[in-house]
């Protein structure tokens, strides 16, 4: 018994603040010992990272996006997007939506985006007549927006997990970002509509479409515009591997970056790369240590025992569905997504999968429930970082979101309940 | 004396950044050149997948090593914020010390199955053998143990305090 109170004060002490990785190797650690097995397997467990190509791109795509959002990227993106499509009646609002959306799944969702994005757009938003609050509620739910589209970094952390279980249906990070097209289109969409229906009393002037400003926005970023051709057209055109694009992407934003747009010089490499690095090696680490645990839990036939236990009071798919998604909430507002991704993909996808639902839509519907996560009052990480940036309270930024989460809850809602709308492209 | 100590840590800091960066570029580089290869000479280098899947192994752990030099490890810590500082700031002593323990036990029983390993000789890529890949394991094990029980000693001591402008920590609060 004295285990189990060992594992007790464990999780108590995770709440306090112990790193999630020391959580999980300690329960790994009590985990093998109390049913007597070397301790020399955790090691061996960390070594498996190496049996998976596709982690290659978690790395490659993180130093790439850390480069992007520490050069200018962010303001030739917005320039252009303007330029573009500011004769569009709330055309501020659809291009806060998509550069966000674009900045996000390449940064890979770590609250870089308000940083980077929020501090151009909320001014802008407030000069075009929109109120504070709104403002504020659209940069903030924003910054989580693109997290189902390539090269989005928690999806490629769901396939590799999912890929180490050995399930009988193959997932393969292409068809899950094919799958995460039509749900993120559907959120961008129900925002735009929420926007236009509680702006519907702003009048802007209308701004004619300027070439010679479209032209010269365009100039401007002409370098990067082949970015997300290569990525969206290198993995949807089935043109390069998901960790190949990874290892251009990188390449080419080194040379553009350092050479090109002289954003970065080769003396603040070292510090744009320690920063991205200690992202990806935290993520790494507690991928590494919690497939020790999983492995432990598949032999202690832990996940065989909850489904035994769930099956019990949970009938039908359905009700299954709704517990999943009230759980995933919490979840997501508690834990940050990659440490949720690794230590509960491999409980629920078994749990998912007895209830016949197709593990890539289980996918979609984690990181769909994650995003809402992200700003769900009270811990959405988000949420703190917004508050910061934008030197606002916590309660002010709780308000501001507020109409946000409930928009994007019936977006979540419909991507659970509707496979179709992830699965109808892939199957 | 405390001069040259301190020069010793900043050269030990320097390689390890030094370090990270060339298992990165080596890394963007040799996946570029095997793209390069395979697409347009049919050709290719024959260890490159394997070298490439271990240098994330190594950028990882590296990535792990500087996290734990400003205590960015991801928490979860959603009730530090309720407590007053003083009960706190003993309770993050107290998570530190464990954190530093679990690792030690980590880095020990890494080294032992290292051990096998090299006794066993296997070639992992080239002519570089399975051992010399793992090493890192215990390595950065070693190195995160040392810094957690700093941590533990005197809480506030940050080894290399930088400011971050790029991204907040992710243990951000208020």
């Amino acid at each position: 018994m004295s285990f189990g109170l060992l594992i007790g004060l464990i999780l108590v002490l995770a709440l306090f603040g112990m790193p999630l990785f020391a959580v999980i190797l300690s329960l790994a650690l009590i985990g093998f010992y109390s049913s007597g097995i070397d301790l020399s397997v955790i090691a061996i467990e960390i070594y498996r990272l190496t049996n998976t190509p596709l982690l290659l791109a978690l790395p490659l795509f993180t130093l790439a996006g850390y480069l992007l959002s520490h050069g200018n990227t962010s303001h030739r993106l917005v320039r252009l997007s303007r330029a573009l499509l500011g004769w569009l009646p709330g055309e501020l609002v659809v291009v806060s939506l998509f550069a966000c959306a674009l900045f996000t799944a390449f940064t890979g969702a770590t609250g870089i985006t308000i940083v980077a994005l929020g501090a151009l757009l909320y001014p802008a938003l407030k000069s075009d007549g929109y109120d504070k609050r709104f403002s504020l509620g659209l940069v903030t739910t924003s910054g989580s927006l693109g997290l189902l589209l390539p090269p989005s970094l928690p999806l490629i952390i769901y396939a590799v997990i999912v890929q180490q279980m050995d399930l009988e249906q193959s997932v393969t990070i292409n068809e899950l970002f094919i799958a995460g097209l039509f749900p993120s289109l559907l959120m961008i969409f129900v925002i735009i509509l929420w926007s236009g229906w509680a702006n519907r009393k702003i009048r802007k002037a209308k701004v004619p479409f300027d070439k010679k400003e479209a032209l010269a926005a365009l100039k401007e970023i002409s370098w990067e515009i082949p970015l997300p051709f290569l990525v969206l057209g290198g993995i949807y055109g089935g043109l390069f591997a998901v960790s190949e694009a990874a290892a251009i992407t990188a390449l080419y934003v080194l040379i553009i970056q350092i050479f090109i747009y002289k954003e970065t010089s080769l003396k603040e490499l070292p510090d744009i790369a320690k920063e991205a690095m200690l992202i990806v090696g935290g993520i790494l680490l507690i991928l590494g240590v919690s497939l020790a645990l999983t492995n432990y839990l598949i032999d202690a036939e832990i996940p065989a025992m909850l489904f035994e236990w769930v099956k019990k009071h949970v009938d039908s798919p359905l009700t299954f569905l709704l517990f999943l998604n009230i759980f995933l909430l919490i979840l997501g507002a508690i834990l940050d997504i990659f440490s949720a991704l690794v230590i509960m993909v491999p409980l629920i996808v078994p749990l998912a999968i007895g209830y016949g639902i197709d593990p890539i839509h289980l996918g979609i519907i984690f990181l769909a429930n994650m995003q809402l996560g992200y700003f769900t009052p009270p811990v959405g990480m988000n949420l703190f970082i917004a508050s910061y940036r934008f030197n606002k309270p916590i309660t002010d930024i709780y308000k501001a979101t507020i109409p946000f989460f409930f928009v994007l809850l019936a977006a979540v809602l419909i991507i659970t309940y509707w496979p179709t709308l992830s699965l109808v492209l892939i199957r | 004396m405390r001069k040259n100590l301190l020069r010793i840590h900043n050269f030990l800091l320097a390689t390890e950044t030094f370090l990270l960066l060339f298992f990165l570029l080596s890394a963007i580089l040799l996946a570029s050149a095997q793209i390069l290869l395979r697409n347009f000479f049919d050709s290719g280098i024959f260890w490159a997948d394997t070298a490439l899947r271990i240098l994330v192994l190594w950028i990882g752990m590296t990535g792990a090593m500087f996290a734990s030099r400003n205590k960015k490890h991801i928490r979860i810590d959603i009730l530090s914020h309720y407590l007053p500082v003083k009960l706190r700031d003993n309770i993050w002593r107290v998570t530190e010390l464990i954190t530093a323990i679990v690792c030690a036990i980590v880095a020990y029983y890494s080294i032992e199955f290292i051990q096998y390993e090299y006794e066993d000789g296997t070639i992992a890529f080239a002519n570089v053998p399975v051992w010399l890949c793992q090493i890192i394991i215990p390595f950065a094990f070693i190195v995160m143990s040392l810094r957690y029980f700093i941590y533990a000693v005197v809480p506030h001591y940050f080894l290399n305090p930088e400011p971050c402008d790029i991204n907040p920590p992710s243990e951000f609060s208020e």
